[in-house]
């Protein structure tokens, strides 16, 4: 979810994008002075930003085509100054925007409407370490990968690995319910979130967890992935996972994408569940293959990183399956990490594969889709009929063993025709994935890329119910507006005759 | 149940025709008491006020089953035996324990089930929901979630609705993630009978990396029915269980690599009981006899000593299980002098100093017990569960007097 890019490079090129497409930066609203007042009292001066030079950083997340540079950013130090923000914007009409790292990439974090952005950046404490409680208890503004550095030399670990997370936030976990490679065996951020404190639209603060009892609803459950639209997670109680006692880390080469997924599907079915299963297509392994020369085969259409952990006696039950299974579907070789040295190299090609991308073409812009696993082979060949229909070069990483595909969309800004192109690419993408049973976001949430189409997954009264959870957190519609919900009066389902 | 509140019984054969039930009972406004197999009806409160009983026994499709995909979609009607059968024809199986017995249903798990022996390793049945489809208090019925293993699109409802005591909405349909069935399963037990004692065996349990699937603690008179579980009724004896799960090879590693830790912790291996003892741990509600109470205490797990220790001094002899990783711990059988709201009070008392709660499961519906000492002190979060109630149920008759919602 980072934006490997360089952001003031691509802040030129891709602001250029939002032109060509219609989508200038706006000019934020202002704030009234007695707002500004009431936020400098609450945080102090030197936690509170309202320069536009220094705005600038704020109109956008990784998600870039649509941008607005917000009013004022405050930095609160504390759950209780981050309520009496959300309470003195309440009081004067002005909406909040959560924000963690800013490295979403569909819009999660990207102001509108006027929005006061409350950074939770300068809350980074981490709080209590309990490896007998197996639970950390850390403020929202840590990072993700700073927990592993913390722990490192402990048997624990924080398992959610989002591909961002030496840059990402816990707090931007919790609001995207933030995935990674790993999660095909260790679940999703919402799995792992013992307990948190919350404060509300209405600025009031609930302690959830992380004892928990039947007296109460999963609010954690509820409140994660909700993408500060319900109110904005300050702290948080984390489950700390075993690290596992052995690795089984090997890549195997297929000629067509297809053999790759349904290699994918095979071992599902056949009840291995690995740590992890990633797919990457020849485009972006030429372009790995240009930045770390990792050795990957020229010729490859299609490899499969499989890691299995656990005991090492099981790791050689569950690896002659795999390996036997992805000869049945025809890969021409197999290899396996010889050394950590090794397996930390091919995971770190993996994560930096969106930034490689940067060497294939000046724009791009990264999907996220989920299909049934079964359905993977046939999202493939839709994704390369897609962009072959439209003209559009699109490469793809996919966290295969989820059904979660990133295709990436190539293209140059210059050409606006070529920029509309790659945008409805995207969205008949997402549309191929809900004709496959799946949905339009595994893992980056819905933000504002995806608006448009959650009218296409959800009925009207799909998404009634959650306008009504939504009535109950932010009575006043203060918390992150434009975000995850359509309008109520979309036409949308009018034109498309559901309800 | 009482005849006077409960007028009849409604059995829809259809998901539409369930919710056809409820929009009629709204306009009406007549209570709707959904009820799968009964397993768990008493727990809870009574029903507050008049109604009929909708039963889910006509709501058992089994929509689809990608068993490539893990995946498995029913009706709420299905129950806990049905779907295991269904699930080990693939060699697959959903990872939850049938703390009520495998005659329970899906729809009465999902309404609510506290957390079995195997959630420490497996998770809630919450984290197995995908998808459902649901009716809520006015007719309505909605989907939420899908079929995908992760999912990030709109708020999560099927998080939201299962365990909310069907409060909210009847879960009709839900879609399922099921695991590969694994090979093997061997159980441990060690007798324990001094405190010091069992707090150095759980913290070596817990911060080890064996990966039991269970650490449970068993004490009182319940267990001396139990051959291979038994425990004497003493204050301070109890026994340990762990389960280990996986394949063959997998699970005899774990458990090497769990003498090895207990060795370097000064620490004798467990005893190897018979596989199938774990059913008496995962049904471990199931024979508790209606007329007994059933509360939990829920604490941080490195407090789990200190909070038997408070509740053995104030009930002796309750018998109870507890779940050491996760910190819950489960009492019944409490017979000896019976089970007062003065007990709770002053075991919630106890508790409040470990930063632990009490909340009431079941207690005898012939007695007046204010709701606050079943459900505990209302904290701020009660305003927003009323604030959900008041939306989905808007005239409170899914469920009433049931939960912690003012009758």
């Amino acid at each position: 979810m980072i934006r490997w890019f360089s952001r003031r490079d691509s802040a030129v090129s891709v602001a250029a994008v939002g032109k060509a497409l219609g989508k200038e930066t706006r000019k934020g609203t202002t704030v009234p002075p007695t707002l500004l007042r009431a936020l400098r009292r609450i945080v102090g001066a030197e936690n509170l930003i309202t320069r536009p030079s220094e705005l600038i950083v704020y109109e956008c997340d990784g998600y870039t085509l649509e941008k607005e540079t917000p009013p004022a950013v405050v930095f609160p130090k504390s759950t209780e100054a981050t309520a009496a923000v959300v309470r003195a914007c309440r009081e004067h009409g002005v909406p909040v925007l959560p924000r963690g790292a800013g490295t979403g990439l569909a819009g999660g974090a990207t102001p509108l409407h006027g929005c006061v952005v409350v950074s939770l950046a300068r809350m980074k404490r981490i709080l209590e370490i309990s490896p007998r409680d197996r639970m950390v208890h850390v403020q929202a503004g840590v990072l993700n990968l700073e927990l592993g550095s913390v722990l490192a030399g402990t048997y624990w670990h924080f398992a959610p690995d989002p591909s961002s997370q030496a840059a990402c936030t816990i707090g931007g976990n919790i609001a995207t319910n933030a995935g990674g490679p790993h999660t095909l065996k260790y679940g999703v951020t919402v799995n792992h979130i013992l307990g948190m404190t919350w404060v509300t639209g209405e600025g009031e603060v609930l302690e959830i967890g992380p004892e928990t009892n039947s007296a109460e609803f999963d609010w954690i459950g509820l409140l994660t992935g909700s993408e500060g639209t319900l109110g904005i997670a300050t702290e948080a109680w984390l489950r700390l996972t075993p690290l596992p006692i052995a690795h089984r880390t090997f890549r195997a080469t297929f000629d067509r994408v297809e053999d790759a997924g349904n290699a994918v599907s095979r071992i599902i079915a056949a009840g291995v569940i690995p740590a992890a299963m990633e797919l990457l297509d020849r485009g972006i392994l030429q372009a790995l293959e240009e930045a770390f020369h990792f050795g990957f085969p020229a010729d490859a259409e299609a490899i499969l990183v499989v890691e299995l952990d656990g005991m090492p006696i099981a790791l050689d039950e569950q690896e002659g399956i795999v390996l036997q299974l992805c000869r049945d579907c025809h890969a021409k070789e197999i290899l396996s990490a010889s050394s950590e040295a090794e397996r930390e190299l091919l995971w770190h090609c993996r994560k930096s594969a969106v930034a490689a991308v940067g060497r294939l073409s000046p724009g791009y812009f990264i999907q996220d889709g989920v299909v049934p696993r079964s359905r993977l082979p046939e999202l493939v060949r839709r994704v390369a009929s897609i962009g072959r229909e439209r003209g559009v070069r699109i490469v793809n990483v996919a966290h295969a063993g989820d059904g979660n595909i990133h295709p990436i969309l190539l293209f140059d800004e210059r050409k606006p025709d070529e920029v509309r192109r790659a945008m409805e690419a995207g969205r008949a993408i997402l549309q191929a994935c809900i004709e496959l049973g799946g949905s339009i976001t595994a893992e980056h949430g819905v933000g504002i890329e995806k608006l448009p189409l959650m009218t296409a997954l959800f009925s009207r009264r799909d998404l009634d119910a959650m306008r009504r959870i939504q009535r109950v957190f932010d009575p006043g519609r203060v918390m992150t507006p434009g975000k995850v919900l359509p309008p109520a009066e979309s036409e949308a389902f009018q034109a498309a005759g559901r309800d | 149940m009482d005849n006077d509140v409960i007028l009849e019984t409604v059995s829809p054969a259809s998901i539409s025709e369930a919710a056809e039930v409820i929009a009629e009972a709204a306009q009406g406004r007549r209570s709707v008491y959904a009820r799968g197999a009964g397993t768990h009806f008493e727990y809870g409160c009574p029903p507050s006020r008049a109604g009929f009983v909708l039963c889910t026994d006509g709501l058992q499709d089994v929509a689809d089953y990608s068993y490539r995909d893990l995946t498995i979609t029913v009706g709420c009607g299905v129950s806990l035996n049905r779907l295991g059968e269904i699930l080990a024809q693939q060699s697959q199986f959903l990872p939850i324990d049938s703390i009520f017995g495998g005659e329970g249903t899906i729809g009465g798990a999902a309404a609510w089930s506290p957390p079995g022996p195997r959630s420490y390793r497996w998770g809630a049945l919450r984290d197995y929901v995908l998808g459902v489809r649901a009716v809520d208090g006015t007719g309505r019925t909605f989907h939420a979630g899908g079929k995908v293993v992760k999912n990030a699109a709109g708020y999560n409802l099927t998080r939201l609705l299962t365990g909310s005591w069907g409060t909210l909405a009847l879960i009709v349909e839900m879609t399922l993630m099921v695991r590969p069935l694994h090979e093997r399963s061997r159980l441990l037990s060690w007798v324990v009978t001094k405190r010091d004692d069992l707090q150095r065996l759980l913290d070596c349990l817990v911060t080890g990396r064996s990966e039991p699937s269970a650490i449970e603690v068993l004490a009182g008179p319940r267990w001396g029915r139990d051959r291979f579980l038994r425990v004497a009724d003493d204050p301070w004896e109890c026994r340990v269980v762990t389960v280990h799960e996986g394949s063959a090879g997998e699970v005899d590693a774990f458990c090497d690599e769990l003498r090895r830790e207990l060795s370097e912790a000064g620490l004798k291996m467990g005893e190897e009981l018979p596989a199938d003892c774990y059913a008496s741990l995962s049904n471990f509600l199931a024979d508790v006899p209606k007329s007994q109470s059933v509360y939990e205490l829920a604490v941080r797990p490195s407090r789990v000593v200190a909070a038997l220790e408070q509740l053995r001094s104030l009930r002796p002899h309750a018998s109870l299980i507890g779940h050491a990783g996760l910190g819950k711990i489960f009492v019944f059988a409490d017979e000896d002098a019976g089970v007062t709201p003065e007990v709770i009070v002053r075991l919630r008392a106890a508790m409040a100093p470990l930063g632990g709660h009490v909340t009431v499961l079941r207690y005898p519906w012939d007695q007046a017990w204010n709701r606050s000492v079943i459900w505990g002190p209302h904290g701020p979060a009660s305003r927003y569960m009323q604030g959900l109630k008041d939306q989905f149920d808007p005239h409170n008759i899914l469920n009433p007097g049931r939960y912690v919602f003012p009758p």
